[in-house]
């Protein structure tokens, strides 16, 4: 065994703060470190480690991980982010997760890939993820992937309270937030919703359909959201979404793109007053 | 606390007062007093809200005596300017972040604001924040101290933050076999 430096009281957790400048991390608790960690890229986070002995085991704790994929990330591809996210995942043993984010860009059409996200996913909602933001884009030229859907079953979870997509192509189970009853807010960008049917949240305050979403020209879906509070949403192809009774809903900012099925030319920029009507039926 | 008996009517009418204040006083450790907007401190800080549901504000200063006045102004001052920049619909839900930049990212101002901090400052700030339970403010103040370590070797990341190598070779030789994967080590 390797001679221990005599560091006893240096390395204790509380240590007096120098005077002046080098303010040092040490005076920091175990939980704000854990917290810091959780805006690093994961391997990164995993890498300090090496800081001290203190800092040793803090990455298996963070609150959260950022697993990023693209030519600007240290991993390029998702064959190179494959082996640390799996070692990730594993070591850290499904310690509690306050934030996640998965952003992996130009990655391809790869089935095995594919799967492999969605079990990401789902391992990171059993470690009760509260913000969860799920970006990817494929070499695939669009603004979203035909292939990929975020999973065959709704997600479960009593934990999840805010939801980020961007660039995966919806169907009614990605959208069925039954099983999510803490989740408030859902930011949706540059998503494929040409399959779906309804949108369905109890707890919902907050959604934002934006970017280059594409709608179905087909029958409109429908947003069962009743509770609310502020709408935002952007049509950019198809047709818009309509939205069961909301009581409590303060704001709403609606824009039809060209593509949008429901844009109309009017001499004034804003206002589009019977199609406002035809979104929500039942009122407001 | 003892109450004079001779004062308990005036003190049923300040405690009156005080309930219809709009603004609670809060003390620092070292005895300085901060005005901040009853309304902005119970929805950014859940100690602050419990403290005031449950009626334990001081209306000569509710004692924090975990925190310094530096780092109790820039609570105030940032609680002050978080009131001043959220749409109105946001205060409906204290817990919503709305329209902010995507995954807890700071908004502009709030980088601004950390951003002329002293590592000192900034450190006592991130304390205040996780002592108050101010989520927000425990983001925006983390984020910075992640910025501050993004990109840079072990050390120099030792040297920014004051941290004492305290491995021997042998255990950091140790570590970066057992931790492989994460250092992409052939």
């Amino acid at each position: 065994m390797p001679p221990r430096r005599r560091g006893g009281t240096r390395t204790s957790k509380r240590v007096a703060r120098p005077v002046a400048g080098g303010a040092s991390l040490d005076v920091l608790p175990d939980e704000v470190l854990h917290h810091v960690l959780s805006f690093l890229p994961a391997q990164e986070a995993v890498r300090t480690c090496v800081l001290g002995r203190r800092c040793r085991h803090l990455w298996k704790s963070a609150t959260g991980f950022r697993i990023l994929c693209g030519d600007e990330e240290e991993a390029e591809s998702m064959k190179e982010l494959q082996g640390f996210v799996e070692h990730l995942l594993l070591l850290r043993a499904g310690a509690p997760l306050d934030s996640c984010q998965i952003c992996l860009l130009d990655i391809e059409e790869d089935e095995d890939d594919m799967r492999r996200i969605r079990l990401w996913i789902r391992h990171v909602m059993l470690c009760k993820v509260r913000v969860l933001s799920l970006s990817t884009r494929f070499n695939n030229g669009g603004p979203w992937s035909e292939e990929f859907y975020l999973d065959e079953l709704p997600l479960l979870s009593q934990h999840l309270k805010r939801l980020e997509l961007r660039g995966q192509n919806l169907n009614d189970s990605s959208v069925d937030f039954s099983g999510c009853p803490a989740l408030e807010v859902l930011e949706i960008k540059q998503c494929g919703m040409l399959d779906l049917r309804k949108m369905v949240s109890q707890s919902l305050k907050v959604l934002s359909i934006t970017g280059r979403c594409e709608f179905t020209d087909g029958d409109r879906f429908h947003v069962y959201a009743p509770n609310l509070v502020s709408l935002r949403l952007e049509v950019w192809y198809g047709m818009a979404p309509i939205f069961s009774p909301m009581p409590s809903l303060v704001e709403a900012a609606v824009k039809i793109d060209y593509g949008g099925c429901d844009f109309f030319y009017d001499d004034t920029d804003e206002g589009f007053p019977s199609f406002h009507a035809s979104l929500f039926p039942e009122g407001i | 606390m003892e109450v004079d008996k001779g004062k308990g009517e005036a003190e049923e009418t300040r405690k009156v007062a005080e309930a219809d204040r709009d603004t609670v006083t809060l003390k620092s450790s070292d005895g300085k007093l901060f005005e901040v907007s009853k309304e902005a401190a119970a929805r950014l800080s859940t100690v602050l809200a419990g403290m005031i549901a449950g009626g334990s504000i001081d209306d000569n200063g509710t004692d924090l005596k975990q925190i310094g006045s530096e780092a109790l102004e820039n609570v105030v001052d940032y609680c002050n300017k978080h009131a001043n920049s959220i749409p109105s619909a946001a205060l409906i839900s204290s817990s919503i972040s709305f329209n902010t930049a995507p995954f807890k990212e700071p908004e502009e101002w709030e980088r601004k604001f950390v951003d002329r901090l002293s590592h000192d400052a900034l450190f006592d700030l991130v304390e205040a924040a996780n002592f108050l339970g101010m989520e927000r403010l425990l983001d925006v103040t983390c984020h910075k101290i992640s910025e501050m370590m993004k990109g840079k070797s072990p050390d120099q990341i030792r040297e920014v933050f004051n941290i004492k190598n305290d491995y021997t070779k042998e255990e950091l030789e140790e570590i970066r076999q057992e931790l492989a994967w994460a250092f992409y080590d052939d």
